[in-house]
């Protein structure tokens, strides 16, 4: 079209070949593994860049990348990656099952050594199972305990709740001696409702698989949604919290000392000591079961799973087992920030900190996701976009249950 | 510049009107970029104070220092600028000819050109994105350089994405730019080259430079496909190195928002630094 | 395609005046000018376009894997979701609300930009700043200041008196919240709009105002007879843009309220997302995409129909 046109097109050419030198070239007899992982915080990617660096050092024939994804891209980040036929070698999320189910993933013993294996928590490897085969092993994990203000309780002049009706006694007492204070915060917003949910429904022997069948729209919890939607009507709670979540209202709220009681889990101590330098009084409860059920506490664990794919099963089974070796499996949940090992060996050398210790003790009553289902991934889902739905005036809550459970039988 | 229905009898007056309303309209638009400011500059303690202050105790000017520690934002603005400089380069590389032919021109196939290009606008990147990541698998098994995980990749994407708003607005601007003007400088003996550059160019800058821009600022600013096709954090752009903020916990919110300044600041110069084009570039009294 | 009348260009003048003016290549016609634009077009756009079109009619297992062919399943499913109608009408509203207001104040601000006055420089650059941000970015900040405990905007209208108590949730009550939403969608689009406006404004040669003031037009009147109709390119263009990136708007609502509650301040544009990567619906979520398609094209077509666009 001119002189003009093809000058500015060859430097165009010229500068996008310059840019594109940029892409690292493809190794020569390397085992090329890549990870996605999950940002717990903002430590683990530079976690990840220095253990994949040691790694490589020690073994100079396996080239690690590993790509650290935020919470709120995770989920697509990797279904992209694996509707485009192009997965992972190993990711870092929170269900797997919908994965196993498709055979696209290793046994547990295939991705790390048999002395890491044997190392893990039998609770959670339990947990870790498809079909009856471990697919997956647990990185960390974490449960929860009820948390309360204790200067608030006291101005109030009541107790810790230890089931429903003590818990709407607390809420009005609050209510009565100190407006403003919100008694009791309930995220049940996007962000982790699914956990939000299952601690209280559970608390009424409610849960969201029996074993055979999906019962997310079981009476019992229905029962749980009502008597919170009490709470929402007593003034209870902060408004609206179907749009409410905990890491950026909840916990801030906690911490700045404008709530009573919370569902907290193991993690929050950290938090409300370091990111909000909060000076609240804080105790810790069993949570507070329906009047003559038993009371639980909700474990949730992630995973870590590897990806079948020609060639890369030796190069997985070394780079994990890298990972748990003690000083960087020590530095994984350092980095990540208050959560409990999936290790007996890391469990012991921390079971002395006293702030883990009544998550410890809780332990033993947990209950979990149904993870060993594959549509689990599905309706966690759906419980996070659906259930603060409920709460809306005038929304039909059986209806509502019954979406969620859909998405699970569909499955 | 004297807009349509000048003639109000007392100038100073109207200028201190519209001045006035001038300062509004930019306080206005200005306002929710303040409060990341003085978020920004917000000690960590008190980000979540009931009710909200308007000033915090003290400003924190320390975090725009060691926000440049705690994620690699030298890295994440040069993936930045190159992906968006040469995404822009590219569009006007294959816009400008193409609105020009079919500015003038209306050839067979024209209203179909014309069709074609709305429709790829119609398209969003979002929700192609897993066709897209599987398209350049593809093309990296035969063309590395422009596979995922490369620089290219976004080039391409953000330009193809932006082609049909470009070209539009240069189709738009080069019709109304009268022949009789182009043909009144090549009887006065310029060639086709001169007319271009000399009469059509100029008068047409307005709409090369807007898009220019609006290019530039939907590739600086892209994050869905910069998120899914570039895997390693050395070529990430600033959209996706900024999530770093994002933990799963909490929120950082004064690094979020610190990151965020900076990355509007290299928009907020070329914006200042084309603008003169934008504004000047009319020939007056066109046709003698 | 029909020929027009209209002198269209040196190329076409049968009589070949100018010699010189004859390429000197082989006549391609148009292709080596729209070339590379249809190599782009094809190459990047069109290709997941298909992609997504044949997904729509495969079935697509929960973790992503391709099964198979399964017809109109997806798109029956799509339309059988009871939330389906409530999402569409309300990205409806969305579109019209949001195109419509930043239009209208659009050519308001941009006819402020062109007059001269001290200081317009300034407010030039101001305009420039919601543009220039990510929308993430600023749809972020606005839902930090909208926050119901620790916003800034409830602190401020508290303040004025405007409200009971500092305590207001905004973003939670999806009434209020979609309000919000459309606010931000329109506070992100007036700065291009503007400025297409105002680059469209500023190409109208001024002896045209001259020449209707000498015959006694001037005011509103020379606005609506002469700017207006010089407008139509410009407004045309904006319309058009605006429309199309409004529907398919994803950051604002998904930084801002993620839809919820529920589907209740969904567009069909973020409840195509969370099909596919929430609720691991790869296929349903390809079924909305290409209805999103169909439904946008048809807008848009309506619109070019609506205002003849050939004479523009």
């Amino acid at each position: 079209m001119g002189k003009r046109f093809s000058g500015l097109a060859a430097i165009g050419a010229a500068g996008l070949l310059a840019v594109t030198a940029t892409v690292p070239a493809a190794a020569q007899d390397k085992t090329s593994i890549e990870m996605i992982a999950a940002q717990y915080t903002d430590a683990m990617q530079p976690y990840f860049d220095d253990l994949a660096s040691r790694f490589m050092e020690a073994n100079p024939d396996i080239d690690v990348t590993v790509q650290v994804v935020n919470w709120n891209d995770i989920d697509q980040v990797v279904t992209t990656r694996i509707a485009t036929g192009e997965p992972p070698d190993i990711a870092n999320l929170n269900y797997f099952a919908a994965f196993a189910a498709d055979d696209l993933l290793y046994t547990a013993d295939q991705i790390v050594d048999e002395a890491t294996l044997s190392d893990l928590i039998q609770g959670f490897r339990d947990n870790s199972k498809y079909d009856g085969v471990e697919y997956a092993v647990p990185d960390l994990a974490s449960d929860r305990l009820f948390f309360y203000n204790q200067d608030i309780l006291d101005a109030a002049g009541v107790e810790p709740p230890t089931n429903w009706s003590e818990v709407k006694a607390v809420c009005q007492a609050i209510l009565d001696t100190q407006p403003g204070i919100v008694p009791l915060a309930l995220p049940l917003g996007p962000e982790e409702a699914q956990a939000e949910f299952l601690i209280w429904a559970g608390g009424n022997g409610g849960q969201y698989f029996d074993g055979q069948n999906w019962v997310v729209n079981s009476p019992q919890n229905l029962e749980t949604l009502n008597f919170l939607q009490e709470l929402v009507d007593m003034g209870c709670t902060q408004p609206n919290p179907g749009s409410f979540n905990r890491t950026d209202g909840a916990f801030a709220l906690f911490a700045s000392g404008v709530v009573g009681m919370l569902n907290g889990a193991i993690f929050l101590p950290g938090e409300l000591e370091n990111t909000y330098e909060s000076d609240v009084n804080w105790g810790v409860t069993p949570f507070p079961a329906a009047d003559g059920k038993e009371s639980i506490t909700l474990g949730v664990q992630d995973y870590f799973f590897g990806f079948k794919k020609d060639g890369n099963q030796e190069a997985i089974q070394k780079f994990m087992s890298f990972l748990f070796q003690p000083d960087n499996y020590a530095a994984f949940l350092d980095a990540a920030g208050g959560f409990l090992p999936a290790t007996v060996s890391a469990g012991e050398s921390m079971s002395d900190d006293p702030f883990l210790k009544p998550f410890i003790e809780v332990l033993p009553s947990a209950i979990f996701y149904p993870s060993d289902q594959a549509a689990w991934g599905a309706v966690q889902g759906a419980i996070q976009d659906n259930i603060g739905a409920a709460f809306v005036p005038g929304a039909d809550k059986q209806a509502i249950l019954d979406q969620i459970n859909a998405v699970g039988e569909e499955g | 510049m004297r807009s349509a229905g000048a003639g109000l009898r007392a100038p100073s007056i109207r200028k201190a009107l519209l001045t006035g309303l001038g300062a509004l309209v930019a306080f206005f638009f200005m306002a929710p970029y303040i409060q990341m400011l003085i978020t920004a500059l917000t000690p960590s303690k008190e980000l979540y104070t009931v009710p909200a202050q308007y000033l915090p105790s003290h400003l924190e000017f320390f975090n725009f220092v060691s926000v440049w520690e705690k994620a690699p934002l030298w890295g994440y603005l040069r993936s930045s600028l190159i992906i968006s400089v040469f995404a822009t380069l590219l569009v006007l590389l294959v816009a400008m000819p193409a609105a020009y032919y079919t500015a003038r021109y209306r050839y067979r196939g024209r209203l179909l050109f014309l069709l074609l290009v709305l429709i790829t606008q119609m398209f969003a990147p979002t929700a192609l994105v897993i066709g897209i990541y599987r398209e350049f698998v593809t093309i990296g098994d035969t063309f590395p350089p422009a596979g995922i995980n490369t620089y290219l990749s976004l080039i391409l994407v953000n330009a193809a994405f932006n082609l049909a708003f470009s070209t539009w607005i240069m189709v738009a601007y080069f019709s109304t730019i009268p022949v009789e003007l182009e043909e009144a400088a090549s009887i006065d003996g310029a060639s086709r080259l001169g007319v271009l550059r000399r009469i059509t160019l100029p008068l047409a800058l307005p709409g090369i430079i807007t898009a220019t821009i609006f290019t530039f600022i939907a590739a600086w600013n892209e994050f869905v496909v910069a998120l899914t096709l570039a895997q390693s954090p050395d070529i990430h752009p600033l959209t996706v190195g900024v999530t770093t903020f994002i933990g799963q916990y909490r929120v950082e919110w004064q690094y979020l928002f610190t990151s965020s300044l900076i990355a509007i600041v290299p928009v907020v110069i070329l914006f200042i630094v084309i603008e003169k084009w934008l504004v000047g570039g009319l020939t007056a009294g066109s046709i003698k | 395609m029909t020929e027009t009348t209209r002198p269209t260009g040196p190329a076409l003048d049968p009589g070949g005046l100018e010699p010189r003016r004859r390429p000197r290549l082989p006549d391609l016609g148009p292709l080596p000018w729209i070339g590379p634009a249809l190599l782009l077009i094809f190459g990047v756009v069109l290709w997941p376009a298909f992609e997504m079109l044949r997904t729509s009619f495969l079935d697509i297992s929960m973790s992503g894997l391709a099964k198979g062919f399964t017809g109109l399943d997806n798109y029956q499913r799509l339309f059988a979701d009871p939330d389906l109608p409530g999402i569409m009408i309300r990205t409806l509203v969305w579109v019209v609300v949001v195109v419509g207001v930043t239009i209208l104040v659009s050519l308001g601000l941009a006819a402020l930009l062109n007059a001269a006055f001290p200081g317009r420089r300034l407010v030039r650059w101001a305009l420039i700043v919601p543009w220039a941000a990510s929308v993430v970015m600023t749809a972020t900040v606005w839902r930090w200041m909208l926050d119901g405990f620790y916003g800034i905007v409830n602190r401020m209208l508290y303040d004025l008196g405007i409200l009971a108590t500092p305590v207001n949730d905004w973003l939670g009550d999806p009434g209020s919240a979609f309000y919000w939403l459309m606010f931000v969608a329109i506070f992100v689009s007036l700065p291009f709009t503007t400025y297409v406006l105002l680059a469209g404004l500023q190409s109208i040669p001024q002896d045209i105002y001259e020449a209707a003031r000498v015959d006694g037009a001037s005011g509103w009147r020379s606005y609506q007879s002469i700017t207006l109709p010089l407008l139509r390119p410009a407004l045309l263009v904006a319309a058009i843009i605006n429309m199309i990136n409004v529907f398919n708007q994803f950051p604002i609502i998904w930084a801002m309220t993620k839809g919820g509650p529920g589907s209740l301040t969904d567009t069909t544009t973020t409840h195509m997302y969370k099909l596919a990567f929430q609720l691991a619906d790869v296929g349903q979520s390809a079924a909305m995409a290409v209805v999103n398609f169909a439904v946008i094209l048809l807008f848009v077509l309506l619109y070019l129909r609506i205002v003849d666009w050939r004479r523009a």
